[in-house]
């Protein structure tokens, strides 16, 4: 058991716990102040609480799991691979600062239209990704390359599939 | 049948096939983004292009499998045993000839059981009660959950999470609103397309900007000839291709199994049913290719049966489907073949021809998919991310369903990396308003949960659905697979 896997499976437990606490609350809520009974035959909520009862005690055993697994291993841990761990951090940052790319991307075409916004994000993604040496080189295939994807894209969209892009 | 039709079949067809063959992009992912293409088609028009896109991308995923040791798709992952080493002995146009073939042999006997299936099948869900439906939907999740791969645990938590996620908006029966906190953007649910394109889409962006890989194809030419099938080869599979089709049309039809379910399993019968293969299994056998690659097209016809008959998507590709079918406004389920007949046979008409297409376009085609396969992975990257946000905002152009999209994809890569599967989530996403309505119909009708649980076990189609719904979370208890383990050796001695 890596470092790694010990992070990628606390974050998903912890994203999966917040979902079981955000569901619990609303039926709380809903059952507190709308006065409406989780546990009868007519009720909206029963259905909804019995898959939060077992999400809850699975993740719960999964954690508990976890936890035995981790004082099992412990002497390994400490000797794992850094590496990994770097990695899977690494991969965190990568990915996250993409998806903030394609929040500026959707804000961008919001702002201004879909062949100018489309045309900034795909270059600056090609170019952000892209190896290729020297600079010049590098500059012209990414224009290159976004300009020939964006056009079939626009057409297609627009005049074969009779999607409104913005 | 207008010449229209044929071109839609045909283009979704070459898309699959090249999707398809892309290593990273599933079936489903092939489904999504060509689902998001098909928001302005007429309904008739959309099935064609996606049938097109169904049977070209299940036929794709065997190229890569062979030329690069890598799936294009999770059905072809058993194609890799014996595909990639018989490419390194050189034999693999002999290898692709022949998954193509075996593909098209096992499609067509796909398409045959469906019609036979959806008909049996249809007469039989009109019987079909709440508890039925009930306990055929938790079946399929409980399948999907169980066998999605890892810890069972996490199946169920991903489970949970795909439901709560469907019950956003209001509840189906009495129209509380639930899990909004207070957004107007929530009150509708949240988008299944959008959360498909994410989970699906998405994600495999995530992953891919993860991958230190490259993909390089060698040798990466074949002739026309090289790729038709040989009779000398033909003669050795016959029999792995006999038991498998059956094997992949049961495994699609079962709710929540698909063809990469199929395709293992009849890897694995072949395995253990041919003793004496071309090669031995694992490196190169001739069978080890045609069983996987026959039981993976079967299953499409099975897979479709239990779509279009009963309502219920077999697996996230079919749940794709089921949902692009709603969003055409075409209703599958037990009703369906009473009053929307003939879409039933239009689609088994353009299953028919997009399995003929994908295998004659991928025979014609192979190289220009093979050079497609070596398409870099900076060019790769933002195009199917743009294809991602154009699909998910082309559905209501609605910009915030991009921003739920690219959620999606962060919530799957969160999941996949800790390996947690993605797929139930989409398929309960899709059941789940169907599993609610029918457990509280059913739950309301009876009376209390006593009478729910009699009920359940006092009519006959409940009570099987519920023995294979406990046996689906037996069989995956060590307790229960050693007892049966020493049980057996005690009957074969």
């Amino acid at each position: 058991m890596s470092r790694a896997s010990i992070l990628a499976n606390s974050i998903a437990i912890s994203i999966t716990s917040i979902i079981a606490f955000l569901a619990s609350f609303d039926l709380y809520r809903l059952s507190h102040i709308q006065n409406i009974p989780i546990i009868s035959i007519t009720s909206p909520l029963i259905f909804p609480f019995l898959i939060v009862i077992i999400m809850i005690s699975c993740i719960f055993v999964l954690v508990v799991k976890d936890i035995k697994r981790f004082l099992e291993n412990k002497v390994i841990i400490n000797n794992s691979k850094v590496t990994d761990d770097n990695d899977y951090l690494e991969d965190l940052k990568n990915v996250l600062i993409y998806c903030m790319a394609t929040y500026f991307y959707t804000y961008l075409l919001v702002k201004t239209n879909f062949i100018i916004a489309t045309f900034l994000f795909d270059a600056l993604v090609m170019f952000y990704i892209c190896t290729y040496k020297p600079l010049i080189k590098k500059i012209f295939i990414v224009i290159f390359a976004s300009a020939i994807t964006i056009i079939p894209i626009y057409y297609v969209f627009t005049k074969v599939f009779y999607v409104v892009l913005p | 049948m207008s010449i229209t039709l044929l071109i839609y079949i045909v283009i979704g067809t070459i898309i699959g096939l090249v999707m398809g063959a892309l290593p990273g992009l599933t079936v489903t992912m092939t489904m999504v983004l060509v689902v998001s293409l098909t928001f302005g088609f007429d309904m008739i028009n959309a099935l064609a292009f996606i049938s097109g896109a169904f049977c070209g991308g299940v036929m794709g995923g065997s190229i890569a499998s062979i030329t690069l040791n890598i799936p294009g798709t999770a059905a072809a992952v058993a194609t890799c045993f014996d595909g990639y080493p018989l490419k390194k002995m050189g034999k693999a146009a002999e290898a692709l000839g022949l998954s193509m073939f075996v593909s098209l042999i096992g499609g067509l006997f796909g398409i045959a059981s469906l019609i036979v299936l959806g008909e049996v099948v249809g007469r039989m869900a009109l019987k079909f009660g709440s508890q039925e439906y009930f306990l055929l939907t938790l079946w399929g999740l409980s399948l999907v959950s169980v066998l999605s791969g890892g810890n069972i645990l996490k199946g169920i938590i991903v489970t949970c999470v795909g439901l709560i996620i469907g019950m956003i908006g209001m509840d189906p029966i009495t129209g509380l609103v639930r899990f909004t906190y207070g957004s107007k953007l929530l009150l509708g649910g949240v988008n299944y397309i959008v959360a498909m394109i994410g989970l699906f889409g998405m994600k495999e962006v995530f992953v891919s900007l993860s991958s230190r890989y490259s993909f390089k194809v060698e040798n990466g030419k074949y002739r026309f000839k090289d790729l038709m099938p040989k009779f000398s080869i033909i003669k050795k599979v016959i029999g792995p291709i006999l038991w498998s089709a059956p094997i992949g049309t049961i495994i699609g039809f079962l709710p929540g199994t698909g063809g990469d379910i199929g395709a293992l399993t009849a890897y694995g019968v072949t395995k253990q049913l041919v003793k004496k293969p071309t090669y031995p299994f694992g490196q190169g056998a001739y069978e080890g290719v045609a069983a996987p690659e026959t039981a993976n097209d079967a299953a499409i016809g099975g897979a479709f049966a239990t779509l279009l008959s009963l309502g219920i998507p077999g697996d996230s590709v079919t749940a794709v489907v089921l949902g692009s079918f709603y969003m055409h406004g075409l209703l599958p389920g037990p009703l369906f073949m009473i009053t929307q007949r003939h879409y039933f046979y239009a689609i088994v008409l353009f299953l028919l021809i997009g399995i003929f297409a994908a295998y004659f376009i991928g025979i014609l085609g192979s190289n220009i998919m093979l050079k497609m396969i070596s398409l870099p992975k900076w060019y790769l990257v933002p195009s199917i991310t743009i294809l991602c946000v154009v699909g998910s905002y082309a559905l209501q152009n609605n910009i915030y369903d991009v921003i739920f999209m690219v959620f999606f994809g962060l919530l799957g890569f969160c999941f996949e990396k800790a390996n947690y599967p993605v797929s139930p989530i989409v398929l309960a996403l899709i059941l789940g308003p169907m599993i609610e309505t029918n457990f509280r119909t059913a739950l309301i009708n009876t009376g209390s949960v006593g009478s729910l649980m009699v009920s359940f076990l006092s009519r006959p189609v409940s009570f099987i659905l519920l023995i294979a719904v406990i046996f689906t979370f037996l069989s995956q208890s060590t307790i229960v697979i050693k007892m049966i383990k020493n049980l057996w050796s005690f009957i074969h001695h």
